[in-house]
């Protein structure tokens, strides 16, 4: 096997069986690469700080866009890096979400230990679906997923005393950072945008190291990385236990930012949604799947602000983009790059 | 007793609609490996589509007769300008796609219809109650059942004793020999493709005065009809049969008797069919 070394990796999608993309030339810019990319971080943290001067309305959209980018992300991590099309990533964000506001609201716990505990419990949850899941490849792979996510939904509508069922959990108390109320807008942002900086920089580090290039190799040729010695189901059951941590910070944030969980957060409705977000903003790269957020949500902010049929419009547009742009928005704007770098 | 037979009849019923959709399902899935996500819409738009012919000619039976045909040559435009494109590049790529069409025809729907909850008609000749021996059954139901199995039977007919019929099931065994000894193999995945959708749609009308018509109706049977599809076989119409009524069944009664438990004791059949049997129950497992 040829793990594709380096940074962000490039990559031609067979998961989904999307044609593989030309290789992304690096010429002698790659001197430049560690500078660039420094400039990178910057603009970005230095984007987002700036973000709640644009008022409480835009504040909460960029906040919303960026806890669902974490999910989209951490989903990639399956999809795009692994070649697992699972149906059912809701189950770690929405098992996350629900630990944070039901410890707060029956326990009366913190916030704060809500996040830590939320994301363990979804890592649980992650791996004890994945140990099962991952016995099975393709259709039933997804089918399975979808229905793990669906048996948790159906607990969570059934155990009304303690989730609230289908009218959903609500009287959770944010949490205080430093004194200051995560009630204020700005500094709920702060937290979200943090833990999606944490998020990007992981995958970042996690595709760039010998076990990304691992997972790369199982999504190009598991036949060839199993005759290679690599156990690739330990790898599989790896990659679906992280994800699904990953899921379970953007669970986490969200319960923070809105105070509230219902049943429909479990839902293979948002799965789906997160899996439009994923082949939308490109699948196989990192940030992509972030933009797909982003591309995601304002269709539905904007266009439903405008007309009532907004799944229409998302709808056309990632069929779209299956058949004609199998690599996203990402990979658009990679290929134009790499054309201009010439 | 008279509670166990009500129940009885509803749980038939329900599984002959969920037959209507888990026929085409699995037949489509089994001859092109294509879990067909939009399989719901089309139950949708057959009964929407049923209830334009309604409001036209206000007969319940010429909207049973026709409605199924919009809903056909959406299916059949969607197979030959969509999904054909794609089948050189694997299923999941096609599942992506019949995904992003549920979006759309949600929306299309809702922009014709409105939003609002709508119930088709039963006809004159069907309304009303059978009362045998203190057991009250509502003769629509009955008229279900009947026609669920009378359609059961005519697929049956068709796939085990016509011509075509044998060709479908040797693409299911095995599309590429299929192919090669000269069967038009793209031919036949249009028609039972089309086939297929014909049957969700004529699913839809005859659910239409028993569900209720609303954008989003088609998920609501979608998974249920996954569930039957997993427990019955990919691809096997005798599963398919056995697991609807089974599913159909095992929903009534137990939202009857542990509602809330129903939905969960649901979804862990089709997990611990997935686990045990992936093949389902009837399936023939593939290489």
């Amino acid at each position: 096997m040829t793990p594709t070394p380096g940074g962000d990796a490039p990559a031609p999608v067979s998961a989904t069986g999307i044609a593989a993309a030309k290789p992304v030339v690096v010429v002698d810019r790659a001197a430049r690469e560690p500078m660039r990319r420094f400039a990178a971080w910057v603009a970005l943290i230095a984007g987002l700080a700036l973000v709640p001067l644009t008022g409480d309305y835009a504040t909460g959209l960029v906040s919303e866009i960026l806890v669902f980018a974490i999910f989209a992300m951490s989903l990639d991590l399956l999809i795009g890096y692994t070649g697992l099309l699972s149906f059912g990533h809701a189950a770690f964000f929405g098992v996350s979400a629900y630990t944070v506001v039901i410890l707060g609201v029956h326990l009366g716990i913190s916030g704060w230990i809500g996040l830590v505990a939320g994301i363990v419990v979804s890592a649980i949850t992650a791996a004890i679906i994945g140990f099962f899941s991952i016995r099975v490849t393709g259709i039933p792979f997804l089918m399975l997923t979808m229905a793990f996510a669906q048996l948790l939904m159906s607990v969570s509508i059934t155990w009304r005393s303690v989730t609230g069922g289908t009218d959903g959990l609500s009287g959770f108390k944010r949490p205080s950072l430093f004194g200051m109320s995560l009630d204020d807008r700005a500094v709920q942002f702060y937290v979200v945008a943090a833990g999606f900086l944490f998020v990007l920089w992981f995958l970042r580090r996690l595709i760039a190291s010998p076990l990304g290039s691992i997972f790369i190799g199982i999504r190009e040729n598991e036949q060839r990385m199993r005759a290679a010695g690599y156990p690739v189901d330990r790898f599989k059951l790896i990659a679906f236990t992280l994800a699904g941590s990953l899921a379970g910070i953007g669970g986490a944030l969200y319960a923070l930012q809105n105070a509230f969980v219902s049943s429909d957060i479990l839902h293979w409705a948002l799965s789906g949604d997160a899996i439009i977000m994923v082949i939308l903003g490109g699948v196989g790269t990192v940030i992509g799947p972030a933009f797909g957020a982003a591309i995601f949500l304002m269709l539905k902010h904007v266009v439903s602000s405008h007309t009532d049929y907004w799944m229409l419009a998302v709808g056309a547009i990632f069929i779209l983009c299956v058949i004609f742009l199998p690599l996203g928005f990402w990979g658009v704007v990679r290929s134009v790059r790499a054309r201009l770098g010439k | 007793m008279e509670f166990v037979a009500t129940q009885l009849v509803n749980g038939l019923a329900y599984g002959v609609l969920l037959f209507l959709m888990s026929a085409g399902l699995s037949l489509i899935f089994g001859l092109m490996n294509v879990v067909n996500i939009a399989h719901g819409s089309f139950f949708m738009i057959g009964a929407f589509c049923a209830l334009a012919i309604m409001r036209w000619s206000g007969s319940f039976w010429l909207a049973l007769a026709l409605s199924w045909i919009p809903a056909v040559i959406i299916g059949i435009a969607m197979e030959r300008i969509f999904i054909r494109r794609l089948y050189s590049r694997g299923h999941l790529d096609q599942v992506l796609l019949t995904f992003g069409f549920t979006f759309v025809f949600v929306d299309l729907v809702r922009m014709i219809w409105g939003a609002d909850i709508r119930e088709l008609a039963v006809p004159d000749a069907l309304s009303g109650v059978f009362n045998i021996g203190g057991v009250i059954i509502p003769r629509y139901r009955v008229f279900l059942i009947a026609f669920g199995g009378l359609i059961a039977l005519l697929l049956w007919l068709f796939l085990e004793r016509s011509r075509v019929g044998a060709m479908v099931r040797a693409g299911v065994d095995d599309a590429f020999t299929a192919n090669g000894i000269g069967i038009n193999v793209q031919l036949l995945f249009g028609a039972v493709f089309a086939l297929g959708v014909g049957l969700a749609a004529v699913g839809g009308t005859v659910a239409g005065p028993i569900l209720g018509l609303y954008p989003g109706m088609d998920i609501e049977i979608l998974i249920p009809a996954f569930i039957v599809v997993v427990v019955g076989g990919m691809g096997s119409l005798r599963g398919a049969f056995v697991a609807s009524l089974f599913v159909g069944l095992v929903d009534t009664f137990g939202k009857a008797y542990f509602p809330g438990l129903a939905l969960f004791l649901i979804y862990l059949l089709m997990v611990i069919v997935l686990l045990t049997r992936p093949q389902g129950l009837f399936g023939v497992g593939k290489a």
